[in-house]
């Protein structure tokens, strides 16, 4: 296994003398055994970055360095480093066996070191009692073990997955992001998993890299992105449903916004946004840090029954506002309630380019 | 001389680990196909199908002083009809056999083998008969024996390691409980 730098990568395409900057100031280092996932809407650049580890696309700047060694300009095929694709890529003529063999018959490796590496992985996987099927008997998710399979008996430094589960059907998706997470806890592998669900990136990830626009927004671990967000859309983008975003002003220790909302601050909170005293700002809080009962005028519009939960869909001074709470509720369209914020859950943004205000 | 002897004993090993396969070997049977058989059954096809051409191309149907005769008869049009059709009806199931011994069927390797003897004793019948009677030249019956025992050697081998093989993957799956013991004529077939 093997840890990586990836070092101010940048990709440029460039496209009728138009240069379009797809990747911006990419810089990160991924420990041994780290499982990293890069999560963003579609056209962030997460995949873009994945295929310039893999060697797929060219890193226009900067160098990217697998255990120490300057892999920059190496073929993909010298990296040592294997990927699982979001449509499989198997070869539908061949059975499970020659596919999951192909790699290494490729590198002209002895016939029964090539055998016993792949009836392990399909042990690994499941896959012993299908390996004489081709791919078209299969299921979406057993073509998807038998891509995972194809790059386990490669052995790789690193493993690399392009969406591989956006293909499948809900049910399928979680079983088989159980099953990736239990193969990276057997494997104690080095894995690079690009997705746009942030689902997938909170249940698999030990560090998340949200992206946007070619640009890095926040490194971190679920907890920290998920409570602790860097910027206004990390808190918007992870977490279903997104955080609640109230714009206004902070006035005489008050947060207002144009509309009903008159929100009071607590002394921590009126530290944290003192230099923002009559300037514009964004108060957000999870849907999960609103509570029943409180000071709060709160209209509703609809509730949604979840079993254990209910989305509270209204408007909080104006503004439209889901609230998460525990247990069945069954208020009426047009009631109000009374809620409340929980103080240590509010952040604050900066209105002009979202970043954390921190104090 | 014990490195002179090494490459022979190493082929000798590889031979025979191909006809008696054990371990691991046959474990590696059960997920990939019988190849090199298959190949060879449809090389000794492409063979027949040489020595075929050799036989009709280079003969003449009639001759002053023909002295043709095969079983007593002498109407060669008759007998080129037979053996055509013969022909025919040997690649066809060649052909099939060819299929049936990739997946290691053992009943296929007897036919193979059964037709491989066939080859061979087919150059005595029509063939030998035209060369007597001075209907074929002597070089055009070299070529087409030469075709005709390439195809029946090659039968032969394939056939035969088609049997080993099979049987040696059949006893493998009896043992690792992968088939059911009665219906051990269908296990060696995919």
């Amino acid at each position: 296994m093997a840890n990586l730098k990836l070092d101010h990568l940048k990709k440029i395409y460039e496209d009728d003398g138009r240069k379009v900057l797809a990747v911006k100031d990419f810089n990160m280092e991924i420990k041994d055994g780290e499982f990293i996932v890069l999560v963003g809407p579609s056209g962030c650049g997460k995949s873009t970055t994945l295929r310039m580890i893999a060697g797929l696309e060219d890193i226009s700047e900067g160098r990217l360095f697998i255990d120490g060694e300057d892999v920059t300009t190496k073929a993909p095929k010298d990296r040592n480093i294997a990927m699982v694709f979001q449509n499989y890529a198997l070869y539908a003529n061949m059975t499970i066996y020659e596919n999951m063999a192909f790699s290494l018959t490729l590198r002209k490796e002895d016939p029964e070191e090539i055998h016993k590496k792949v009836m392990k992985a399909a042990a690994i996987l499941g896959l012993t009692d299908q390996l004489n099927k081709k791919p078209k008997e299969l299921s979406g998710g057993q073509r998807q073990r038998v891509a995972m399979g194809r790059a386990i008996v490669r052995d790789p430094k690193v493993f690399l997955f392009d969406e591989p589960l956006s293909n499948l059907d809900a049910k399928l998706r979680s079983s088989m992001r159980r099953e990736i997470k239990l193969l990276h806890h057997n494997l104690g592998a080095t894995m690079i998993y690009v997705t746009h669900d942030q689902t997938e990136a909170l249940t698999l990830a030990d560090r998340i890299v949200v992206m946007s626009m070619g640009k890095v927004q926040q490194i971190g671990t679920p907890y920290e992105v998920y409570h602790d967000p860097a910027n206004a859309f990390v808190g918007y983008f992870i977490g279903n449903p997104s955080m609640n975003f109230f714009d206004g002003r902070i006035e005489n220790g008050d947060f207002r916004g144009p509309k009903d909302l008159i929100y009071p601050l607590e002394e921590e909170q009126k530290k944290i946004v003192s230099s923002y005293e009559g300037k514009p700002i964004l108060m957000a809080i999870r849907p999960e840090n609103i509570e029943i009962g409180g000071d709060l005028d709160y209209s509703v519009d609809l509730v949604e029954h979840l079993g254990q939960y209910s989305l509270i869909h209204g408007k909080l001074g104006g503004y439209s506002t889901v609230i998460k709470a525990r247990g069945w509720h069954n208020f009426k369209e047009g009631e109000t309630i009374k809620v409340a914020l929980r103080k240590d859950k509010v952040c604050f943004f900066d209105l002009a380019d979202g970043h954390r205000i921190r104090g | 001389m014990a490195e002179e002897n090494k490459p022979q004993s190493i082929k000798q090993n590889r031979l025979s680990r191909f006809f008696y396969p054990k371990g691991i070997n046959v474990e590696m049977m059960r997920y990939q196909s019988n190849k090199l058989c298959y190949s060879l059954s449809l090389a000794s096809i492409l063979s027949l199908v040489v020595g075929f051409c050799c036989l009709y191309s280079g003969t003449k149907i009639s001759g002053a002083g023909s002295t043709f005769s095969l079983f007593g008869s002498d109407n060669i049009g008759v007998w080129m009809g037979v053996d055509i059709l013969i022909n025919i009806l040997s690649m066809l199931f060649l052909l099939y056999i060819s299929i049936r011994v990739n997946a290691y069927d053992v009943k296929c390797g007897y036919a193979l083998m059964g037709f491989g003897v066939f080859a061979i004793l087919k150059i005595f019948l029509y063939p030998f008969s035209l060369f007597q009677a001075g209907l074929m030249s002597h070089s055009i019956l070299i070529c087409m024996i030469l075709f005709y025992l390439l195809s029946g050697v090659l039968e032969l081998f394939a056939g035969a390691a088609t049997i080993s093989r099979g049987k040696a993957l059949i006893a493998f799956l009896k043992e690792t409980h992968a088939i059911d013991l009665k219906s051990d004529e269908k296990a060696g077939k995919r």
